[in-house]
């Protein structure tokens, strides 16, 4: 199996979107039951919040590393072309 | 007239003089009118923001955490990955807008798959569900304006103040006159939201910990899933996020600033900023809304719990400047609505079905026209007081969630047919319409509009499969492919370098 930079982003994304899905996020809500409160925010809000920083995080490192999205075709022009009747 | 009336009145005349001064720069054609021109990332992350976030962002999301508590904070999903959307989907947009000169989605639909049909149908479809997400904006809009005028002002007077505001600011400026007032309303109902809330908060506790505590003695149930009144069940979960996260990314005041960036690095960094703002400016929303049952237990309309709570709790100036902030909210996203569907009805109706040789100064016209025409039908649609507006986004969404396999199909797939487009479209807006409003049914849980997404989906690939794909579909994609082609990176063994570049 081959990795690259895409596929980091996009792995991370996935994990991340489990992570605040079902049946991960009802698990979490089962620990939330008995700690409702963690530093006087509720628990869940923070699992949450978490897993949304790490998607963003991973979209800013992304979007700052990944060659494939440097944005170098800025540079080209491109071609016009007329739609054809249909 | 009352003080909160006189800043709201103040702030709706700063709109207006900055919407006069983006339409001196208004070049009088459809493309300008649709695109802007070329935006920066500045404007566009914030009219993007701003567009994507609406009255909900201040009524309808409170009034959620009122209601169901923690649960609320599935919206994340909705506000993060948008971002992600805007730049996976929006620059291979961006691209074949410039190379074929699509100034919409349904232009881009109905020639990638050489149908006349599928263009149609996105067309309606897009410009039909509209219609109830702008009458969300005039329904936030009449609560604003009667909650601060203390009753003084009908909600039917909000809704036509509303009406009357958005002609204006789409009439004078086009796509950059409407971006330039959404920068500018983005940057006050950030500020409105964040600061409001805290502000309510602290008037009331020593710290948000100190709220958060109260409200949990008061109402535990708000702190765990399902909530107390057992909404948010696993299935409403997924349903929720699943058909809003897509869902928006179709409506046309969204697809719009996918043409509408200067260049690649602007959209990218605008995606990224966007991310970042519709995330934020939701960090105190969950305890404004679960405080709201302990400052106000009987409030007859949740979805006004914010700006209540404003109004009891703060200086009546700043609150007022506050609830200017969740206007903008509203306004931000129905002049953006309006002037999109607006832009579809010249561009993919008229100058395809009425009159092919209208120049661009006829459709610009033809658009101002469509302005008043949208506006109206949605005030009046607004003025029959629909459901709750949380709910009135998930039939929005719904509505235009079964386009996505057919639109983001074309951009995508070789093997993607007309056939299996317009299948896909019509038989699972068919679905739609009967699960959500002849049945009410709900199989499983999942609502009848994230079933009939994935049904779409399912058909649109079958179809795909046993029919025969256009050449012109397989060209665009090979264009859009060899252009970012040249520069992706090469895939690399993990052992040697597991770095993102």
């Amino acid at each position: 199996m081959k990795f690259n930079g895409k596929t980091i982003f996009f792995s991370v994304l996935i994990f991340s979107i489990i992570m605040v899905n079902p049946p991960i996020v009802f698990w979490v809500n089962d620990y939330c039951v008995t700690h409702p409160l963690t530093f006087g925010w509720p628990t869940l809000y923070l699992w949450l919040e978490f897993w949304f920083v790490v998607m963003i995080v991973d979209f800013i490192v992304a979007a700052l590393k990944l060659k494939a999205w440097n944005c170098s075709q800025d540079a080209k022009e491109i071609e016009q072309v007329s739609r054809p009747e249909f | 007239m009352n003080l909160g009336l006189v800043i709201l009145t103040v702030y709706l005349f700063v709109l207006l003089g900055i919407a006069l001064y983006a339409a001196k720069q208004d070049k009088k054609n459809i493309k300008d009118f649709a695109t802007g021109g070329g935006l920066g990332i500045f404007i566009l992350t914030l009219t993007f923001s701003a567009t994507y976030h609406s009255a909900y962002a201040f009524m309808g999301a409170g009034g959620f955490a009122y209601n169901n508590g923690i649960g609320w904070w599935c919206n994340g999903l909705w506000t993060v990955l948008p971002g992600v959307l805007f730049w996976v989907w929006g620059r291979r947009f961006w691209f074949i807008g410039k190379r074929y000169g699509y100034l919409s989605v349904s232009d881009y639909a109905s020639d990638v798959y050489r149908s006349k049909t599928v263009g149609v149908l996105v067309t309606l479809i897009t410009m039909v569900f509209t219609i109830p997400y702008v009458a969300i904006q005039a329904i936030g809009c009449s609560y604003i304006f009667q909650t601060i005028s203390g009753g003084m002002l009908s909600y039917t007077a909000g809704a036509l103040i509303f009406f009357a505001i958005m002609i204006v600011l789409v009439f004078l400026g086009g796509m950059k006159g409407v971006a330039i007032t959404d920068a500018a309303q983005g940057v006050f109902m950030f500020v409105g939201l964040l600061g409001g809330s805290l502000w309510v908060i602290l008037a009331n506790f020593p710290s948000v910990a100190d709220a958060y505590q109260a409200a949990f003695s008061h109402t535990p149930e708000l702190f765990t899933l399902p909530g107390p009144k057992g909404v948010v069940t696993p299935q409403d979960w997924v349903s929720r996020w699943v058909v809003i996260t897509f869902g928006m990314m179709m409506f046309p005041q969204v697809t719009l600033r996918f043409f509408a960036g200067k260049n690649l690095n602007v959209m990218k960094w605008s995606a990224v900023f966007s991310s970042i703002y519709l995330t934020m400016i939701y960090v105190f929303t969950p305890c404004v809304g679960m405080i709201g049952r302990i400052l106000m237990p009987d409030i007859a309309a949740p979805d006004t719990i914010f700006p209540e709570l404003l109004l009891k709790y703060t200086p009546a100036v700043f609150a007022a400047l506050i609830i200017s902030g969740a206007l903008a909210a509203a306004m931000s996203t129905g002049d953006s609505q309006l002037h999109a569907t607006s832009t579809m009805l010249a561009t993919d109706v008229y100058k395809k079905y009425v009159n092919k040789k209208a120049d661009e100064n006829a459709m610009y016209n033809v658009a101002k026209v469509g302005v008043i025409i949208i506006g109206l039908a949605s005030v009046v649609f607004a003025l029959t007081r629909p459901t709750a507006l949380a709910d009135l986004l998930v039939l929005s969404n719904g509505g235009v969630a079964v386009l996505v396999p057919a639109v983001i199909g074309g951009l995508y797939w070789k093997r993607a047919t007309r056939e299996a487009a317009i299948a896909s479209i019509v038989i699972g807006e068919l679905l739609m319409i009967t699960m959500t409003f002849i049945l009410k049914a709900a199989p499983f849980g999942l609502s009848g509009a994230f079933w009939s997404m994935m049904i779409s989906l399912v058909i649109f690939v079958g179809v795909s499969l046993v029919t025969k794909p256009q050449e012109h579909t397989k060209q665009v994609i090979d264009s859009i492919n060899d252009f970012f082609a040249e520069d992706e990176e090469p895939a690399q063994a993990p052992q040697k370098n597991l770095a993102l570049d």
